[in-house]
């Protein structure tokens, strides 16, 4: 652990560095990016979702390497076992039985990026290991406890399949910062440039142009605790957040309405405190990221959709269409609530 | 005017004998026929005494229907001794199957000359007819006495067209239940219930005019700016001009709200350029609203503090300039009064 103090000026350029080198790679997502970059700096697990082939684990990769430190990566699949995350066994070359430490503590503490690919195809009891290791970042393996201090994870669910999938309970989405939608960019020369731009048929090319270790993974926590203490809120805004937060609670008392929908049935249970918390630390995070020491309603609303849609609990009705409802929703919440 | 009302009454066997006689007497002795109005008898000629027929208003001949009534209003020049004869007069319930006595009223009528007095007979149609047919009522005669000397005096037989009752089976059919001699009912301006709706009338049109006068009236409602400029007004005067910070923060909310019900959404400093897309009207006080988001955020989020708009006086003129431009705005297009639904939650 480090202990100098944190320059958060000179923090703030190599962010921005990174996030540039991100955007180099990833064409068209520089919102994508940036709210990595937030998640990053705020020490927050992420999930992402989208369809295939449009750039996660790039992005992912591209982060690790930026970050350094140790990457990982399991795929989820409907046999994966919690023990398959923490050893693996096999038979030597002579013969006899081997047990070998598994992705998740093979590098130790020093594991930065840990990327489970496809989550919802892994059962409930991989899910449970995985609150865990979100929440506490330690796991006990071999009669002894690992500490993760640096670990993030990335978790990516694929919202095109259903079939032997586990959806995430609720206490799981909880644990997350934010759940970004990783979509292929709209723009006409972007798609022609993704398409007939040979730069970007080689990924592992294009990772390699981000310097690694542009961020010092090591230092990371010791930033995000300087940001947090840094950026200030003000009495107003805090007003106006705990406003936002009802109206996910209780939309209809503040006016919150959506065509078609039954709002007073609509929502069972709203964001959760320690939701509302992680997204007050991503505004915190934006603010910095944006050159400022204060907290502006802005900064909420470029995280709200992201740090709270997946916290929300809709009724069963409406929870099967959670992509249809889920952003106008909070868009609705945005418009609705007023703050000078 | 003196008026007398004859009643029905009853009357016995005998009494009909001894009337019946007289009759076939007074008809045998002095009846004269007539094809008109006339005075019969002996002293019926122009100047002779007895009871001599004046005029007869007859009322209009067609529009009638079941339980219409028809005044016939006599008037004899009658002179002094004389006086209807027992049973001379047709009783009330009288009638055939068509028309029925329903009143029979007496008055003097000295305008007309000195010694005239008006019958008015008034008949009841008592037939319904299925298609409009003309009815006909048979002469009625009028006897007077005086002394042993009878004098008859007959109403000619007249026609009505009647026409079949028709159904009122809804308000807006209203009309077709008028029909000529039809009258509206009396409006007494002095009924209690007319009062109180008077009262209540004038009591709505003066809280309609108050609430003309202070602007929150129809489309004045739907002026958000123009309620923000009064409210900061206000202030203006409670805290006089020197304001203090409070009191700005609350003029800088008014212009917030107006903003926001202006476009049905919260509009954030971020969110001008798309606000004056909605409202371009607003397009020539871009600049100094900018300025003024900038200050209101200063003062609200802890931003490094604004020079412009630190006075209640900037965001009074401010406000009064979008409100003007709101009201330009409303004359020009008037259906710009049903604005968007406010954003109204939790404005603080």
């Amino acid at each position: 652990m480090h202990s100098e103090p944190v320059d958060l000026s000179a923090w703030r350029t190599r962010a921005l560095d990174f996030e540039r080198q991100l955007n180099d790679v990833l064409v068209g997502m520089p919102r994508t990016v940036r709210l990595m970059t937030v998640a990053v700096f705020a020490r927050g697990h992420v999930l992402l979702e989208g369809d295939v082939g449009v750039g996660k684990t790039t992005l992912l990769k591209a982060v690790a390497r930026g970050i350094g430190g140790a990457y990982q990566r399991i795929e989820g699949t409907v046999d994966l076992m919690p023990g398959d995350l923490v050893y693996h066994t096999y038979v030597g070359d002579d013969g006899r039985p081997r047990v070998e430490p598994g992705p998740l503590i093979a590098q130790g503490s020093e594991l930065s990026v840990f990327f489970f690919n496809e989550i919802n195809r892994a059962r409930p009891q991989v899910h449970a290991l995985l609150l865990r290791l979100m929440a506490e970042r330690t796991v006990s393996a071999f009669n002894r406890e690992y500490r993760l201090p640096w670990m993030q994870v990335f978790a990516d669910r694929n919202r095109v399949e259903r079939e032997e999938t586990f959806e995430l309970p609720s206490a799981a989405r909880d644990r997350f910062l934010m759940e970004i939608s990783v979509e292929t960019p709209d723009a006409r020369d972007q798609l022609r440039g993704l398409m007939f731009d040979t730069r970007f048929h080689d990924a592992d090319a294009l990772i390699e142009k981000v310097t690694p270790a542009t961020l010092d993974h090591t230092r990371l926590n010791d930033v995000a605790a300087a940001i947090q203490d840094t950026v200030q809120s003000s009495e107003v805004l805090d007003n106006y957040g705990v406003d936002l937060w009802l109206a996910t609670r209780r939309p209809a008392q503040y006016g919150v309405r959506l065509s078609d929908v039954d709002i007073d049935e609509f929502i069972q249970s709203g964001a959760s405190p320690r939701g509302v918390a992680m997204l007050v630390r991503a505004a915190r995070v934006q603010a910095w990221l944006e050159g400022r020491d204060r907290l502006v309603p802005e900064d909420l609303h470029e995280v709200f959709f992201e740090a709270i849609a997946h916290r929300l609990c809709l009724s069963p009705i409406y929870e099967n269409q959670r992509p249809l409802y889920a952003r106008p929703f909070v868009a609705e919440v945005l418009r609705q609530i007023a703050s000078p | 005017m003196n008026a007398h009302r004859y009643a029905p009454r009853a009357h016995g066997v005998a009494h009909g004998l001894a009337r019946t006689l007289l009759a076939l007497l007074a008809a045998c002795a002095f009846s004269v026929p007539g094809s008109a109005a006339q005075g019969d008898g002996d002293n019926a000629g122009a100047g002779a005494e007895g009871v001599r027929l004046h005029d007869i208003a007859w009322p209009r001949s067609f529009g009638y229907r079941i339980g219409d009534t028809l005044p016939i209003r006599v008037t004899l020049e009658i002179d002094d001794g004389w006086v209807p004869d027992r049973d001379g007069l047709p009783e009330v319930g009288q009638g055939d199957r068509q028309f029925e006595l329903r009143r029979l009223d007496v008055a003097d009528a000295r305008q007309r000359c000195a010694r005239c007095r008006t019958y008015t007979l008034e008949w009841q149609l008592m037939k319904s007819v299925r298609a409009p047919q003309t009815l006909q009522r048979a002469p009625t005669t009028l006897r007077f006495r005086k002394d042993n000397q009878v004098q008859a005096v007959t109403v000619p037989a007249f026609a009505i067209n009647a026409a079949p009752l028709l159904n009122w089976q809804a308000r807006k059919d209203w009309i077709n239940s008028v029909h000529p001699g039809y009258r509206a009912q009396n409006f007494d301006v002095n009924a209690p219930l007319l009062r109180a709706a008077g009262w209540t009338l004038t009591a709505a049109a003066l809280l309609l005019a108050g609430l003309w006068a202070a602007g929150r009236l129809g489309g004045q409602r739907a002026r958000p700016f123009a309620r923000a400029w009064r409210e900061v007004r206000a202030l203006r005067r409670a805290h006089g001009r020197q304001a203090d910070s409070d009191a700005l923060a609350l003029a800088f909310r008014a212009l917030h709200r107006g903003c926001n019900e202006t476009v049905g959404r919260t509009v954030f400093a971020v969110g001008l350029p798309d606000f004056l897309r909605d409202a371009p009207e607003f397009g020539d006080l871009a600049d100094e609203l900018a300025a003024a988001f900038a200050a209101s955020r200063s003062m609200f989020y802890g931003l490094p503090p604004n020079a412009r708009f630190a006075r209640i006086d900037d965001l009074y003129r401010l406000l009064g300039a979008l409100r003007d431009c709101e009201r330009l705005h409303a004359r020009r297009t008037p259906t710009s009064g049903n604005a968007p639904a406010p954003a109204t939650a939790a404005v603080h």
